[in-house]
């Protein structure tokens, strides 16, 4: 690797500082759009290993983060575990269900892995409408008080920078040189002695661990959780959108394409009818006229200037 | 050339009664065939014998219908392919398949990563950068290695094959057609390699359908052909063998072999001389007639000057034969004419019309057909309907016809015209690709590499049927590495290097000048690390 | 140089998030300064959309009766309303998210809730944690009151029990004759199992009746055959079920073909809009559906509201007009009442409300609910009318049989 400059070493911590502190700067309004973009932050970067280094395409994203959702709920009110523990349930869970559906995605192919995981959320959704033990349809009120504002951000911002980490560790590894070669040619990769079912178990573990921390927190943030909002369509297509606008395949598109993403929203908030239209065409600008997503614009523009 | 092996030793691999069926075509047929350790073994046949189905069933790409498989005495039979990669299995694709997105550096680094252990001593491996740095050099890709594999040429991701497939560090390595599309120089330095190779790793099955190679590297040979082994023996014996003449080589080849380099036109007639006019050697000023005029035209690529102020022209009925080691321009050249490449200078015309910055397909309506390397067939169209879709709108009526001629040129299209296009072997899909380029009855057909992969006896044939269609008036353009049988069917020849024509003329004054040899030999240096 | 231009591209990104940065209340470039702002979530699209749409007419209705009357007075001087109105897409994230954006960017001072439990729940929780009042309309009492003990949350609507019990009470006022057998069936779904698994069967026993079957389905089925067999061959003359519209529709529909004609049916919940009616036709004529409003009502204001509704939209009435109308009205009362925009001033006024609105008597217990008193409705010719309580305004029973028997065709 690359040795860094030592302003750039610098450059981190004073990051990380600048980002815990901004709640002492900024109101609730701040807070909670940051724990939203935080939080999509963190799902952009899950899912874009998952889909654009390992090209295993996912519509499961609501499937993880209901499954954290629930964990964090029941391990709260049943357990009476401490936070950092409800968490990581949540984790756990997620990567467990991760490990065992795998076993019947990884028999699908392409498109037919990708719709294979768009019927996670929706069998389990459906499960836990069915599932009286859990709620049923009417879902479980927490028992915990819901944390404030700042403490939600500082937990999604802790996330983020977990994701992020994780990522890094992962693109840098071994791993993930076989993950992209799994990605380019599957058939091709087994025959240079790559496992590729490891491989894609190892993306879809390490992605789903993301997404159930992710739907923990949203346990967290809304003290009470039911099947329908929990393993929701929209998770998948915010995950999906935020990627895709981003850029797939790079560091920093998951964080661009956050803030284009979250930012749309706010300037149409007060147009509901308007915004899921705007964002639809936005998308589709973005795959027509940057397919790479906006990072690669920019990466363009700054290789050619 | 490898000693013989011990007698004691089992052999590298040995098949037992392996069966292969592609649904009701057994493609492998109850093949028994024993690769000796330590040997080369060669593997011939004709186009669609199952010599790659051959190599898929070897390394686990595809798993047998019945039979046995044994890796130097054991059962491999239901190993998956990764396992079987990581016993010391590499192999090459015939239709190269390099992970596009990723460099070439890094498509070496994974397999590097897997690398055979089995039977080393247990001292400290080399480390894998270090590895793939000397196979990068060996196989004369140093100078792309960061280059994306999936911008390569086609012959460089041949190279890549080879190269990624050595990086696995195999104990038996299956190389399917490395070796098509070479010129003589760039033969000599690949057997050179094989033979090196041969000597580190031990064991090496090799299919080719260029017999320089084969002779040159295998002791032995086997040939296929419907699945079946044929014979097998001493590659002298197997070569001389009058059934295997009848199959798979023709005639050419000996006749090839016998005839000296500067001998008049043979068999293949050029009829039609006074048809024809027949400009001076060097003439660069194209008359006002010729149906295609290249003027001076200049290609760069991010930067590199590919092609220099290149003129040619075609005449009307008249067959140009384009020649020049690898990386001379030729591709280029061709692509520039059909209009997938931008000119940063220059002038093209055909036919009168002025084809700098006309879409491809504008450039196709006009009436030049492409044949390009690395074919691009339709993978989810059936072969009819690859055909199919070459045909301008107007012709539609005249479908059936042409479908029947280009039937009769390649019966082997038309067994499988129902059949996906890509589910054919190598050579049938280069026949595709020909056809392809044949139905929209051109009045220009540029066809690049265009023996790639096709046995002996298909080219002969094909040269055959290529003579025909010159003399129905249609111009062609061909790119061909073999030069005697390019100067065969042209009526006139440009010799391309380093992005200029070097030299041109009729195939009598090519093959007499001094300038050819020197050039062709003269790359040597060049095409080892450029191309 | 690269990393110089990532971070451009940051601030870039930053800057454009501060030019949509909310406008706050005294900046003043959208809003007059004077206006008091109302934010409200509800379901204007997804399943629940068919309600969100009276609950934004309610709502709606509510605030402009105040502003036609001039406004509010805080602090002395007349104010303005003005209504936020979010859609939370059915969603209860989006809910949540709604509360903490109208509350943190538009500056709402109080807010009216969503429908059914899950989002007026989460809702409620947001509002909680965001310190600001809320009432809702459209949650049945015994499972907002479940969720936790409210201090900012606010809900009126009916009793899960005296639902359950009235149509009971209605067979007994009304003299109905049956051989007392039940078969219920119900959805797994929040109030279905509380209904029929708990409440149906205890008034059962309470008033004499058997309940023979008790068939539970989950919410998302859309194959009745089964239940509706077992329920047939019970011999029950009494049907009572409890569904959402579409499975309700199905259920009547799948009845029917069956040849299953039961002498009382009740259908609660899924039989109450008019879109059940409009899907099953005269099929709907002698289903009992309980309520809690009708235009019918004798309160001061239903008939007028009723009016309003029928005059402005051309539609048919529901009653989901009335909960939220009256949910806006008892908001704005007490901010008029309370005279200031204190939120914790304005949530006390709300707990200290009492008084008669268009949808009945409103008056807050202890755990923040107030019940709405229930009437039982049935589907005659095409329209509800009001069967219980007994009034000189009330329709007189009619038995699923005899309209079956009086349809043609049937
Ligand atoms: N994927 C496939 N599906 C169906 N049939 C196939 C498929 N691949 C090859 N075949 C058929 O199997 C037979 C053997 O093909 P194979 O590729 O092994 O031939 P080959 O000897 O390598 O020929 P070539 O010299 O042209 O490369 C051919 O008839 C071919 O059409
Ligand atoms: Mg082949």
């Amino acid at each position: 690797m690359r040795r860094l400059p030592h302003w750039q070493l610098l450059r981190l911590p004073l990051l990380v500082a600048l980002l815990y502190g901004l709640p002492f700067v900024l109101g609730p309004y701040w807070q909670q759009l940051g724990f939203r973009a935080l939080q999509l932050l963190t799902l952009a970067i899950a899912w874009n290993v998952l889909a654009a280094y390992c090209g295993q395409v996912s519509l499961g994203t609501g499937a993880f983060v209901g499954l954290g959702a629930y964990a964090v709920a029941l391990s709260g009110n049943r357990l009476d575990l401490a936070l950092p523990l409800q968490l990581a349930t949540a984790g756990l869970v997620a990567a467990g269900f991760a490990a065992l559906a795998s076993v019947a995605l990884f028999r699908l192919r392409g498109l037919y892995f990708t719709v294979g995981t768009l019927a996670l959320a929706e069998a389990l959704r459906i499960l836990m409408v069915n599932l009286g033990t859990f709620g049923g349809a009417s879902g479980i009120v927490l028992h915990a008080a819901t944390p404030a504002f700042h403490q939600l951000y500082w937990l999604a911002l802790t996330l983020a920078a977990f994701a992020a980490l994780l990522a890094e560790l992962l693109l840098r590894s071994p791993l993930a040189l076989a993950m992209r070669a799994v990605r380019d040619d599957e058939e091709v990769a087994l025959q240079m002695g790559v496992r590729s079912f490891r491989v894609k178990l190892g993306a879809l573990v390490l992605s789903a661990v993301l997404m159930g921390l992710a739907g923990g927190l949203q346990a967290l943030k809304l003290g009470v959780i039911e099947p329908y909002g929990a393993f929701g369509m929209s998770w998948t297509i915010d995950t999906v959108a935020v990627a895709i606008i981003g850029g797939l395949g790079t560091r920093i598109g998951p964080l661009l394409g956050t803030l284009v993403y979250v930012a749309l929203g706010e300037v149409l908030r007060n147009l509901p009818e308007l915004h899921a239209a705007v964002a639809g065409v936005f998308l589709l600008l973005t795959i027509r006229f940057a397919p790479r997503g906006l990072w690669s614009l920019i990466a363009r523009k700054s290789a050619h200037g | 050339m490898a000693e013989p092996a011990p007698v004691a030793a089992a052999p590298a691999l040995q098949v037992r009664s392996l069966s292969k069926r592609f649904g009701g075509v057994a493609a492998i047929d109850a093949l028994d065939l024993e690769v000796r350790a330590g040997e080369a073994l060669g593997v011939i046949g004709p186009n669609g014998a199952g010599k790659s189905t051959l190599v898929n069933l070897i390394s686990g790409a595809l798993l047998p219908d019945a039979g046995a498989l044994l890796l130097h005495g054991e059962e491999i039979t239901t190993l998956r392919a990764d396992a079987r990669a990581r016993l010391g299995i590499g192999r090459t694709y015939q239709i190269p398949r390099p992970f596009a997105r990723m460099s070439v550096r890094e498509n070496l680094a994974l397999a590097a990563r897997h690398a055979y252990t089995g039977t080393e001593s247990p001292q400290a491996p080399q480390p894998i950068a270090g590895r793939c740095e000397q196979i990068l050099e060996r196989t004369g890709l140093a100078d792309v290695a960061d280059t994306a594999a999936g911008e390569l040429p086609l012959l460089r991701r041949k190279r890549l094959e080879l190269a990624r497939a050595l990086a696995l560090r195999p104990r038996l390595l299956l190389l399917d057609e490395i070796g098509a599309g070479l010129i003589e120089t760039e033969t000599r330095a690949l057997i050179k390699l094989i033979i090196e190779l041969h000597r580190e790793i031990g064991t090496i099955v090799l299919i080719e359908h260029v017999m320089d190679v084969i002779t040159a590297c295998c002791e032995r040979t086997a040939v296929l052909a419907s699945g079946k082994l044929l014979c097998v023996g001493a590659t002298r014996a197997v070569l001389a063998d009058a059934q295997v003449a009848a199959v798979y080589l023709g005639t050419s080849e000996a006749t090839q072999d016998a005839a000296p380099a500067d001998r008049a036109p043979p068999r293949v007639s050029q009829s039609t001389p006074g048809a024809v006019s027949r400009p001076a050697p060097h003439s660069a000023p194209a008359p006002a007639s010729a149906l295609l005029a290249v003027r001076a035209i200049e290609v760069h690529y991010g930067g590199v000057r590919v092609l220099r102020k290149v003129s040619i022209n075609v005449q009307h009925g008249e067959c140009v034969a384009l020649l020049g080691a690898n990386g001379a321009g030729k591709t280029t050249l061709a692509r520039a004419i059909s209009g997938a490449v931008p000119l940063a200078g220059g002038a093209i015309e055909f036919a009168g019309v002025a084809l700098a910055g006309l879409a491809p397909e504008r450039v196709t309506a006009l009436g030049i057909a492409h044949c390009m390397e690395g074919r691009r067939i339709f993978s989810s169209l059936t072969v009819e309907d690859n055909l199919l879709l070459a045909l301008p709108r107007m012709a539609q009526r005249a479908a059936a016809e042409r479908l029947h001629r280009v039937y009769q040129m390649f019966p082997a299209l038309y067994e499988r015209r129902d059949r996906v296009g890509t589910a054919m072997s190598g050579g049938q899909q280069q026949m595709l690709a020909i056809a392809r380029a044949l139905m929209s009855q051109p009045r220009l057909l540029i066809f690049d590499e265009i023996s790639l992969g096709l046995a002996p006896i298909a080219v002969e044939s094909l040269y055959q049927s290529l003579a025909g269609i010159r003399a129905a008036g249609v111009a062609m353009l061909i790119v061909e590495q073999n030069i005697q049988r390019g100067l065969q069917l042209a009526d006139r020849a440009y010799v391309l290097a380093h992005g200029e024509v070097r030299l041109s003329g009729t195939p009598g004054e090519i093959r007499n000048s001094q300038e050819l040899r020197a050039l062709y030999v003269g790359e040597d240096a060049a095409t080892q690390d450029a191309t | 140089m690269r990393s110089n231009l990532k971070l451009a591209l940051l601030l870039a990104a930053c800057s454009t998030f501060c030019a949509c940065q909310p406008k706050t209340a005294d900046s003043g470039a959208t809003t007059a300064p004077s206006d008091i702002v109302i934010g409200a979530t509800i379901p204007l699209s997804g399943a629940l959309a068919g309600f969100g749409s009276f609950q934004k007419w309610g709502y709606e209705h509510a605030v402009a009766e105040i502003n036609a009357a001039g406004g509010l007075r805080i602090e002395g001087t007349m104010r303005k309303v003005r209504l936020v109105i979010r859609d939370d897409r059915t969603d209860a994230n989006v809910a949540a998210a709604n509360i903490d954006s109208l509350v943190s960017a538009e500056h709402a001072v109080a807010l009216l809730g969503s429908c059914t439990p899950p989002l007026v729940i989460a809702a409620s929780l947001a509002a909680e944690r965001n310190a600001t009042p809320i009432v809702s309309g459209c949650a049945p009492l015994m499972s907002f009151r479940a969720a936790k003990q409210w201090q900012w949350a606010w809900d009126l609507f009916f009793n899960e029990p005296e639902l359950a019990e009235a149509p009971f009470k209605a067979w007994r006022d009304l003299n109905v004759a049956s051989n007392h057998r039940i078969v219920i069936m119900h959805d797994n779904g929040a109030d279905g199992t509380v209904v029929g698994e708990q409440l149906w069967p205890a008034m059962a026993a309470r008033y004499g009746y058997t309940v023979v079957a008790n068939l539970e389905f989950p919410t998302d089925t859309t194959d009745f055959n089964a239940s509706v067999q077992q329920a047939h061959r019970a011999g029950a003359d009494i049907l009572m079920v409890d569904a959402v519209t579409p499975q309700m529709v199905s259920i009547r529909k799948q009845l029917a073909s069956a040849g299953y004609t039961p002498k009382v049916l009740v259908m609660e919940k899924g039989a109450e809009p008019t879109q059940f009616a409009e899907a099953v036709g005269p099929l709907a004529d002698g289903v009992i559906v309980g309520g809690y409003w009708d235009a019918s009502f004798s309160h001061a204001g239903a008939a007028e509201l009723a009016a309003a509704y029928s005059a402005e939209t051309q539609h048919s009435v529901s009653q989901h007009i009335a909960d939220s109308y009256t949910a806006a009205r008892v908001l704005l009362d007490a901010i008029g009442s309370a005279g200031t925009l204190d939120k914790l001033k304005l949530n006390t006024a709300i707990a200290a409300t009492d008084r008669v609105y268009p949808v009945g008597s409103v008056k807050f217990a202890a755990d923040h609910t107030a019940a709405l008193s229930i009437a039982e409705l049935q589907w005659q010719s095409g329209q509800t009318r009001l069967i219980w309580p007994l009034s000189p305004h009330s329709a007189a029973f009619l038995s699923p049989a005899a309209a079956s028997a009086a349809a043609p065709g049937h």
